[in-house]
């Protein structure tokens, strides 16, 4: 049976707001995303419950908010002159807790060195478990595509880690 | 024979490499959930996003709104114009050149043109047009009496583009049936209009329908488009 709007927006919402931080690495937008992407399904569920399973079209509205954001203009980044204050990972300053020992601001960084549709695959590929068809039709590519990018992020992720003795991702 | 290089089925790739893949997505699975680990609360609740949602439908509806007005306007102006605007040359007809058949007793306001999604263009001259122009002229106590259901541009006779019968009261009596008879032409008349205007109120009244089919381009009012399927003349 097709769960009601609310059920639906209450039950996902918390899973849509991860998968859209870590391809955005900010809580804010995250929200801003999710909301919207919950706004539009609202308007259109009559229409889309019909259809079948919601998850992966709101999936994908939030995939595609976050990469929309991120072509807006005034959302690129820019080159500054100095490097801005990174947390020293010793100090314990500006570090989460549960987090204290750099692992956060590496993965952090690492993930951030990735491209935006990069990004989308790896955190769509390794934090929601989608199989790769699924991934190719969330994001409008093809399968091969969605492996290959799969396969450098993870290579660029694993050398990021790789630095750290402690978290090295290579088996 | 060709071989993925990023295969995902670990039969069909070297041995090592799904192996190695899985087991480093597993720790990129475990490594990601460290950064979600230290959620902050939610800035917005599900009604939020229910109002937000139906301020995007009544957006919607607007905009759809805006844009069926946007087409209706849009073809009523393209007809307009394939019909010739009043004024234009190509709207201007000889008296007495009928185009096609006459209109129906059941045109009760001149002829239409097609039927673009509902909207009908007048040519010709309205019926109602001219019944606003002689009301208007009346004197007072006179008084444009109750229209019959057939009421209908005619035929003008010799010398008039067409007529039409205007039944005109005073007071509460009722003039003889068929009244007054409002002719076009070269100059506009209102005949058997005695018993209730005299001659120069009767003028008054022709001219005044005279005027406003004269802001119309004196068109024919007994002229009926041709049918949307006749090619154009080529001689034209």
């Amino acid at each position: 049976m097709t769960p009601s709007f609310r059920e639906f927006a209450t039950a996902r919402r918390a899973a849509l707001r991860r998968t859209a931080y870590l391809m955005c690495g900010d809580w804010h937008l995250a929200d801003d995303v999710v909301q919207d992407a919950l706004a539009r399904l609202y308007a259109d569920w009559p229409r889309l419950a019909a259809r079948g399973p919601v998850e992966a079209y709101a999936r994908k509205v939030v995939v595609n908010g976050v990469l929309a954001h991120r072509r807006r203009p005034w959302r690129r980044e820019v080159v500054a002159p100095a490097l801005p204050d990174v947390p020293d990972p010793r100090s314990g300053d500006g570090a989460p807790a549960g987090a204290d020992d750099g692992t956060r601001d590496v993965l952090l960084r690492a993930l951030a060195g990735l491209g935006a549709s990069q990004r989308a695959v790896v955190v769509l590929r390794y934090w929601d478990d989608l199989p790769v068809d699924e991934v190719a039709r969330v994001l409008g590519c093809s399968t091969g595509n969605v492996k290959s990018q799969a396969a450098r992020g993870l290579a660029h992720l694993r050398d990021a880690l790789g630095a750290r003795p402690d978290q090295e991702v290579t088996p | 024979m060709t071989t993925d290089p990023y295969p995902t089925d670990p039969t069909a790739g070297p041995a090592a490499g799904p192996a190695a893949d899985e087991a480093a997505g597993a720790l990129l699975t475990a490594a990601l959930g460290t950064l979600v680990r230290d959620e902050p609360p939610m800035r917005f609740t599900v009604e939020d996003a229910e109002r937000r949602g139906r301020l995007l439908q009544r957006r919607r509806r607007r905009t759809r709104v805006g844009l069926g007005a946007g087409v209706l306007v849009a073809a009523s102006g393209a007809a307009f114009l394939s019909a010739g605007a009043p004024g234009w040359p190509g709207a201007q007809r000889q008296p007495g050149t009928a185009l096609g058949p006459t209109a129906s007793p059941s045109q009760s306001a001149g002829t239409a043109i097609g039927d673009f999604g509902g909207t009908s263009l007048p040519v010709g001259f309205p019926l109602n047009e001219a019944f606003v122009a002689v009301e208007s002229a009346l004197p007072d106590g006179v008084r444009l009496g109750d229209l019959p259901a057939d009421v209908a541009w005619e035929p003008g006779g010799p010398g008039y583009v067409a007529a039409v019968r205007v039944p005109l009261a005073r007071g509460s009596a009722v003039s003889q049936r068929g009244g007054a008879t409002l002719r076009l032409g070269p100059r506009c008349v209102l005949d058997g209009a005695d018993a209730v205007l005299d001659d120069v109120q009767a003028r008054a009244v022709a001219d005044a329908v005279c005027a406003v089919w004269t802001t119309w381009g004196r068109p024919d009012p007994l002229a009926v488009p041709p049918a949307p399927s006749t090619p154009p003349d080529p001689a034209s």
